[in-house]
């Protein structure tokens, strides 16, 4: 009976917080060649990469905006012309799409530059702040057994 | 009083040494509980508390030291399955427990857990006259649990590849008092390597290592390998993170069998994270049911921006 409490009162922690259901809405998923490689002024009054993809059978080429150099620097992601981008955006009308994931299938790379909330993972100097995980999606300690750095037994 | 200070103490010189060991880290706190009954007539119970401290990226160390709250004739939880705790007397629990968890060690070996008859005297003569077990209430014993501390080295990937492999060489401590049940007051190593690899909407994670188990007197414990597989999910929601793995490991106390378990994992991306993590067991030799919640979150990181770690 107390472990049922216990187990219920797990469960009702758990489902507390809403989901943010317009945010999820606006995400699209687009894939191309990168055309041309700029800079543009972003979050935080910084100098975000902005790269151009074209657009799919040859359609309207597409902006994405990415994240300062030197937090992509930091991390190991490249980018060269010609590179195939697959990336999941934040959907606008104007502008670049600011960039929620990013990979560069030509060179087996991929990161998450903004929460789904549309928060930058970078710090206000252009810095990597996604947490010691360095742009994993779970960074240290997040998955499998405990004693692997998973939490998966009080006992242990 | 003096268990609730070294966890403090331990704590304090963590928080403090974080910037030296390589910058900002993550503080996990955790609370649990475990319950088996292994294949045997007696039920083991345990609870915890735990504090986890993680640092570094390529050089990776973690600290780990739990107050553990056990029933007097539960079983030892490692990482690889059930150990019979020290026996306390020649009729008490413990040997009754050691006898129902590995009878085929007994009957066939002569060297297996079965041996846990009285305070390290050997087993009971036969000629002695049988007195029925005396059954009562287990009462239950609260103290500090094992110091785990762990390092691994990138050795492929990580950043933004998608690709990672690490090297890892873990040390348990036997903080825990072996008097108490807590621990076997051994000292352990574990020396393994850990894999991920991140696909669009998931990522697969894995890991196989070599156990070496110190032998309390008690009872002999096998060196075994063990791994798990799994995969993982992006945030689902808005900040959910479900995942799931399969882990086991061959036989540590010969007749037990081998440990197989299914893990179930969720979590929260966010500034503060939750998680709860919970095992469900597929052998004997496994726990029945593990749960563990908890949360998480950055310490000594950077004052430059305006957010905290968010993943």
């Amino acid at each position: 009976m107390r472990m049922q409490r216990w187990i219920v009162c797990l469960a009702a922690l758990l489902l507390v917080g809403a989901s943010k259901e317009e945010l999820r809405s606006s995400l699209v998923t687009v894939e191309g060649d990168v055309l041309t490689i700029d800079f543009r002024p972003g979050e935080g009054g910084l100098d975000l990469l902005t790269v151009t993809l074209r657009g799919r059978d040859d359609g309207e080429p597409v902006a994405l905006l990415l994240a300062p150099k030197s937090a992509l620097d930091e991390l190991g992601f490249e980018i060269a012309e010609g590179d195939r981008l697959k990336a999941k955006v934040f959907s606008s009308a104007e502008g670049p799409a600011k960039v929620h994931k990013v990979q560069n299938l030509s060179r087996n790379t991929i990161l998450r530059l903004r929460t789904l909330h549309r928060i930058p993972l970078w710090n206000g100097t252009g810095g990597w702040h996604g947490g010691p995980g360095q742009g994993a999606m779970g960074g240290p300690g997040g998955r499998g057994p405990h004693h692997h750095g998973g939490n998966g037994g009080p006992g242990r | 009083m003096s268990d609730r200070l070294s966890l403090n103490g331990l704590l304090l010189l963590l928080l403090c040494a974080s910037p030296a060991l390589g910058g900002p880290g993550e503080l996990f706190i955790l609370a649990g509980l475990a319950q088996g009954a292994y294949g045997t007539e007696t039920d083991s119970d345990v609870q915890a508390t735990r504090l986890s401290f993680i640092t570094g990226d390529t050089l990776q160390l973690r600290a780990d030291l739990g107050v553990l709250r056990v029933r007097q004739d539960s079983l030892l939880l490692s990482p690889v399955g059930p150990i019979p705790p020290k026996p306390r007397g020649p009729k008490g629990p413990t040997s009754q427990l050691s006898s129902q968890m590995a009878p085929q060690a007994q009957g066939d070996s002569g060297q297996g857990s079965g041996q846990g008859n009285g305070s390290g005297s050997g087993p009971t003569p036969p000629d002695e006259p049988f007195e029925a077990p005396i059954v009562e209430e287990a009462e239950w014993q609260t103290g500090l649990g094992d110091l785990r501390l762990a390092a691994s080295h990138r050795l492929l990937g990580g950043g933004a590849k998608v690709f990672r492999l690490d090297l890892g060489a873990q040390v348990k401590a036997p903080t825990a008092d072996p008097d108490k049940g807590l621990g076997t007051g051994e000292w352990d190593g574990y020396l393994g390597i850990t894999s991920e690899y991140r696909f669009w909407t998931a990522t697969g994670f894995g890991g196989l290592g070599w156990n070496y188990l110190g032998d309390p007197e008690w009872v002999e414990l096998n060196d075994v390998v063990e791994g798990y597989l799994g995969l993982e999910s992006e945030p689902l929601a808005g900040r959910w993170i479900v995942s799931g793995w399969f882990e086991g490991n061959p036989e540590v106390i010969e007749g037990l069998g081998s440990r197989a378990a299914l893990g179930f994992g969720l979590r929260t991306a966010g500034k503060l994270r939750w998680r709860l993590l919970a095992t469900v067991g597929l052998t004997d030799a496994a726990q029945d049911f593990s749960v563990l919640f908890g949360t998480s979150f950055g310490v000594a990181t950077p004052t430059v921006g305006t957010r905290g770690p968010v993943r």
